[in-house]
């Protein structure tokens, strides 16, 4: 488990992947003091908005491309046949794949503490409460990109699929408020009820994106109806039935 | 196929497509997009959905698109080819996207919207909507949005110069709220100055007797920094 844990470790520092994410998030950085410069007022807040959907942005980019074509390569080159003929469990596979990449995005994200602070005087509860929150999100998409790549045998169908999964789960919970209230664009009342129904579905099995990383913890500071532990809750929730459904599709997957 | 293309025929195909292609950018480069008109605004609903959850990150993109709407990199749309409705519609929306926390949307409406000069404005009508927009902002919290009562009052003296909204401003002003502590004491005593100013002297006298004392006493310490700071600065 170690060894499989230091092989992505490793490879990922081979394929430059930790070192371009940094790169572009202290681009972002960059990019963002400049728009918080030319903005008329509460420049710093504008930024720190910015660079908090942008750092959002590069993180979910980043993790989801890396981890497909990272598990698409380990299929093409058999690599993954190699690993599994060591004694070492499907489930613990998926384990120690998962927790190397839940450390490396754990590092990522902790990088953009350090720059929002030096770029745009980011401090204090909000910003701390905002880093925990995209670290856990970051463990999220690190499974739900797992997922995609071992289930799918496409590295572009799953970077596309686990993106689309990504903004449903941002997406969904508004949806179904829509479907709920009854507002829709259909008048048809049997439609309208179907497609509460299958929102309700949606919702239920999407994970609470929306909640996570909130840009006015970095503006205003913690607030706002929901805090660290509902999120945790959601993380403890969905991370363990991503792994579970990803060491379930490999089980029955042949070599 | 043929051989394949490599040396020197290679590289001299890369250079014409790379003068083409300078060709072309130099020969187009005065092609640009239109510069941008403010649509409507979306609805309350739209936004949450643009929003993917962070309703903060959209308020100050959109804050800060709305700010530069009309800049279209060294081109200009002047102010008076705006529609100043939709404009306030998107002032509106967006400070519900932010609960009101922000002045952001304010200060673009004051200093950017509301710079409309008389010549371009000249019945003061896109003036007017500017002023009844921040109006309602500061009437929602007079004691967090004072400054815009004030700007308010200032914009309606002049150039407006309608003594009808001058005396309303001045009653906006005299809103029990404006007792926080955080709203500085002028702000008090300015109503009877206005409704002077708007001609309706019963109700400055009204106004003036019910001044606090220590608001009277704040002000004549104010003045009385202000003078010697002025004093100073004249002996150097």
């Amino acid at each position: 488990m170690r060894a499989t844990f230091r092989y992505v470790l490793l490879t990922a520092i081979r394929d430059r992947f930790p070192i371009a994410i940094i790169v572009a998030l202290m681009a972002v950085t960059a990019v963002c003091v400049l728009i918080a410069s030319s903005t008329l007022t509460e420049g710093r807040q504008t930024g720190l908005a910015y660079a908090g959907e942008f750092d959002r942005g590069i993180l979910v980019l980043g993790l989801v491309t890396f981890i497909s074509f990272h598990v698409r390569s380990l299929h093409e080159t058999r690599e993954i046949e190699a690993i599994l003929s060591r004694p070492i469990s499907r489930g613990a596979f998926v384990l120690a794949y998962y927790a190397a990449f839940a450390v490396l995005a754990m590092a990522l994200t902790v990088v953009t503490a350090p720059l929002l602070m030096a770029g745009l005087a980011a401090t204090g509860v909000g910003l701390a409460e905002w880093e925990a929150s995209m670290v856990l999100e970051s463990w999220v998409v690190a499974a739900l990109a797992l997922f995609c790549a071992m289930a799918l045998s496409s590295a572009t169908a799953a970077v596309l699929v686990g993106l689309g999964f990504y903004l449903l789960g941002r997406t969904a919970q508004f949806f179904l408020a829509i479907a709920v209230s009854g507002t829709g664009a259909s008048e048809n009342q049997g439609m309208a009820a179907g497609a509460q129904g299958v929102m309700a579905v949606i919702a239920t099995v999407m994970p609470r994106l929306d909640l996570f990383s909130q840009s006015r913890w970095l503006v205003y500071g913690p607030g706002g109806g929901w805090g660290l532990g509902v999120l945790l809750l959601q993380a403890a929730i969905y991370i363990p039935l991503l792994l579970l459904a990803t060491a379930r599709d490999l089980q029955v997957k042949r070599f | 196929m043929g051989r394949e293309l490599s040396g020197r025929p290679l590289w001299a195909l890369i250079f014409v497509f790379l003068a083409a292609q300078t060709w072309f950018a130099s020969e187009f480069r005065g092609l640009r997009m239109a510069i941008e008109e403010i649509p409507p605004p979306p609805t309350a609903r739209a936004l949450e959905a643009m929003a993917l959850g962070d309703e903060e990150f959209l308020f100050r993109y959109l804050g800060r698109w709305i700010e530069f709407v009309g800049d279209g990199g060294g081109r200009l749309r002047a102010l008076r080819f705006y529609d100043y409705d939709r404009v306030v519609n998107w002032m509106e929306a967006l400070d519900r996207l932010d609960a009101d926390r922000s002045d952001l949307v304010h200060m673009a409406a004051a200093h950017y919207f509301g710079a409309i000069t008389t010549a371009v404005d000249p019945q003061h009508s896109k003036l007017r909507k500017i002023v009844d927009y921040l109006r309602a902002v500061g009437t929602r919290d007079p004691a967090r949005f004072w400054p815009w009562l004030v700007w308010d009052s200032d914009k309606a003296r002049w150039p407006i110069g309608d003594s009808a909204l001058i005396v309303e401003i001045a009653r906006d002003l005299q809103s029990p709220k404006l007792k926080d502590p955080r709203v500085p004491a002028w702000v008090r005593v300015l109503p009877a100055h206005l409704f002077h100013v708007a001609g309706d002297d019963n109700a400055a006298r009204d106004a003036q007797a019910h001044i606090a004392p220590e608001d009277l006493a704040e002000v004549a310490e104010m003045h009385r920094r202000l003078n010697e700071g002025v004093a100073k600065s004249m002996r150097k």
